[in-house]
């Protein structure tokens, strides 16, 4: 029983492994990636251009061996361009019948790019299926197949003709990831690595299958943690709701996301149990989208993560 | 036995540990007490205080008493509060290895988890909880520092009796070095105090002056004696040595025998009848 959880542990691990064939350097980003995979979450990724979001997901869904889909966000999408439309189709008795063509959503692993970008209706459409895990159209009911991740990208900049997720929505994202530009170091691997070979020479294994990510889902659940730090968790959110820098704090919503991303790091890192690092390193993912400093603080300079981590402290 | 009904198992091991420990330092410490109490009564003559309590049969100075009552009394308080202070928060405090996983296991089996992690996570603890020692609940720092101080006083004490600095009203009343203090109890222990005349009120005992009675050896001193005979008569022959002769003698020493004992029936059973022979003999001399 307990061989079985080492293995899965040793599988993620060899992933991150596969993963970083491709990629250079984001090994926090990719580790937090995979605790929201382990804790079937959804996840926001956030970075200028060009540095490698979308190389890394389709990485990840190869190493995984789940289905992969991309969706370009743009202003003219529409809902059904993602869950997927009834057509009229022809049998081969000639009777003619609707057929739900399922959209791109029908994936296990779901990118959507920039959603920024797509309207308020066409964002719904993907909140529902990161909520409730299926589609409805034309009166009818799909289930989404498992796992199932949706990881949205949005671009910090470049905002006009945009439409900026409402806090509500981003609250259903379980973390907030930011990608900062690679090092001196790094950037020169980069240029080694991409300029010698094209991305697709660089063969990864696959090595985690999905119900073995299913079973880490269960197991990460599992995961054991103290009163104490499950009260921390709850202190740490609640604190922002009455920090004074912040106009609106977290749901209890964060509280769970908290919880359960230490758990899926700790699970990533080996362990049985949840320990007070786990939920200070997944506090800023956690809280930075679900909070909103007020104005005066903003004009001091202070961000959403000054004031997480002035609380952590 | 489920894994968490064995790890409950073995936090009472831990606060037995605890306890033990707990004894420990408590009997260190008190041993300490009653040896400071011991000495601060013994030397302050607390005039409250009784000298010594007990029977006929068995006597106890006052101060030792004092000294175990205080003891005891600090035992079991200081047996309770160090109890107290050694928890099993403190032993995970003292073993940064297994504390997180154990406070999180020891929350996990009192909710009865008993999922697959759960029971990895009292296995891992279990585990680990038999290469942990729990050493970590002694303070080797307080132990040393009080086994010191015990030391430390009781050396004072022992030089302080050797040195006569007064703790005669204690275990060490009888003891014969005493003097040097001046206070009226020291008087009458030994020579030196300052407490004017000298007093004979605890000699009480003849025996312990003169011992024991027994047979004593008659006294003998010879000496030969050389009588010398001078003058100018006679027929000038020359003789010698005998006794008796012309009147020239010119003396030799006197010899007398000595006796030196007293018989058991003149036994002396009163101090005042031995310190009336005593100042009648300086008188004599």
């Amino acid at each position: 029983m307990s061989q079985q959880v080492e293995e899965i542990q040793e599988k993620i691990e060899r992933v991150r492994g596969e993963v970083s064939k491709k990629i250079v350097g984001l090994e926090d980003v990719l580790e937090r990636l995979l605790v929201c995979m382990v804790c079937d979450g959804n996840a926001l990724l956030e970075s200028n251009p060009g540095l490698a979001k979308t190389m890394m997901v389709r990485t990840v869904a190869d190493v995984t061996d789940m289905d992969f889909s991309r969706i370009q966000n743009t202003p003219d999408l529409m809902p059904s361009d993602v869950t997927g439309t009834e057509v009229i189709r022809e049998s081969a008795t000639g009777d003619k019948e609707f057929v739900f063509e399922k959209g791109p959503v029908f994936a296990n692993i779901v990118l959507a790019d920039e959603i920024n970008r797509a309207t308020p209706k066409t964002q719904a459409s993907f909140l529902e299926a990161m909520e409730e895990e299926q589609v409805t159209a034309g009166g009818e009911t799909y289930d989404l197949p498992r796992p199932f991740f949706v990881l949205a990208t949005q671009n910090p900049i470049d905002q006009e003709g945009t439409y900026p997720l409402p806090e509500a929505q981003q609250d259903r994202f379980m973390l907030k990831l930011t990608l900062d530009y690679p090092n001196f170091d790094e950037e020169a691997e980069i240029v080694n690595r991409y300029t010698r070979q094209r991305e697709d020479d660089i063969e990864v294994e696959r090595v985690l299958t999905k119900d073995e990510l299913l079973r880490a889902q269960e197991l990460v659940r599992d995961v054991p943690v103290a009163d104490d730090i499950r009260d921390r968790a709850i202190n740490l959110v609640s604190a922002t709701r009455d920090h004074e820098d912040i106009e609106f704090g977290a749901s209890p919503r964060a509280t769970l996301s908290l919880v359960l991303g230490a758990k899926g790091l700790a699970f990533l890192r080996g362990r049985s149990y949840v320990s007070e690092e786990d939920l200070e390193e997944m506090a800023i993912p956690v809280l930075r989208h679900r909070i909103i400093v007020d104005f005066r603080a903003e004009r001091e300079g202070r961000t959403e993560e000054d004031v997480v981590r002035e609380i952590l402290k | 036995m489920t894994g968490a009904e064995e790890l409950l198992q073995a936090e009472k091991e831990i606060r037995r540990e605890g306890a033990k420990a707990a004894f420990l330092h408590s009997a260190i410490e008190t041993t300490l007490v009653f040896v400071a109490v011991f000495l601060v009564i013994d030397s302050s003559s607390l005039s409250w205080l009784p000298a010594t309590v007990g029977t006929d049969a068995v006597t106890v100075p006052g101060s030792a008493v004092a000294a175990v009552v205080a003891g005891v009394v600090f035992f079991a308080v200081d047996a309770v509060l160090v109890y107290r202070s050694r928890t099993v928060e403190y032993f995970e405090e003292a073993n940064p290895q297994v504390e997180e996983a154990l406070r999180t296991a020891r929350d996990a089996a009192r909710r009865n988890e008993e999922t697959e992690m759960a029971e990895r996570l009292y296995s891992d603890v279990l585990e680990e909880l038999r290469t942990t020692s729990s050493e970590g609940f002694v303070s080797v720092r307080r132990i040393v520092g009080s086994l010191a101080l015990v030391v430390g006083v009781g050396a004072l004490l022992l030089t302080a009796s050797i040195g006569g600095m007064g703790f005669g009203d204690g275990l060490f009343g009888n003891n014969p070095f005493g003097g040097g203090g001046d206070s009226a109890s020291d008087q009458g222990q030994g020579g030196g105090g300052s407490g004017g005349e000298r007093q004979y009120d605890d000699l009480q005992d003849p025996g312990e002056v003169l011992g024991e009675t027994g047979e004593v050896t008659r006294g003998e001193n010879d000496q030969d004696v050389e009588l010398r005979r001078s003058g100018t008569g006679g027929d000038g022959s020359g003789e010698t040595g005998s006794a008796g002769g012309g009147n020239d003698y010119t003396g030799g020493v006197e010899v007398q025998s000595q006796r030196a004992e007293y018989s058991p029936e003149e036994e002396i059973e009163d101090a005042e009848l031995v310190k009336e022979y005593n100042l009648k003999i300086r008188g004599e001399e």
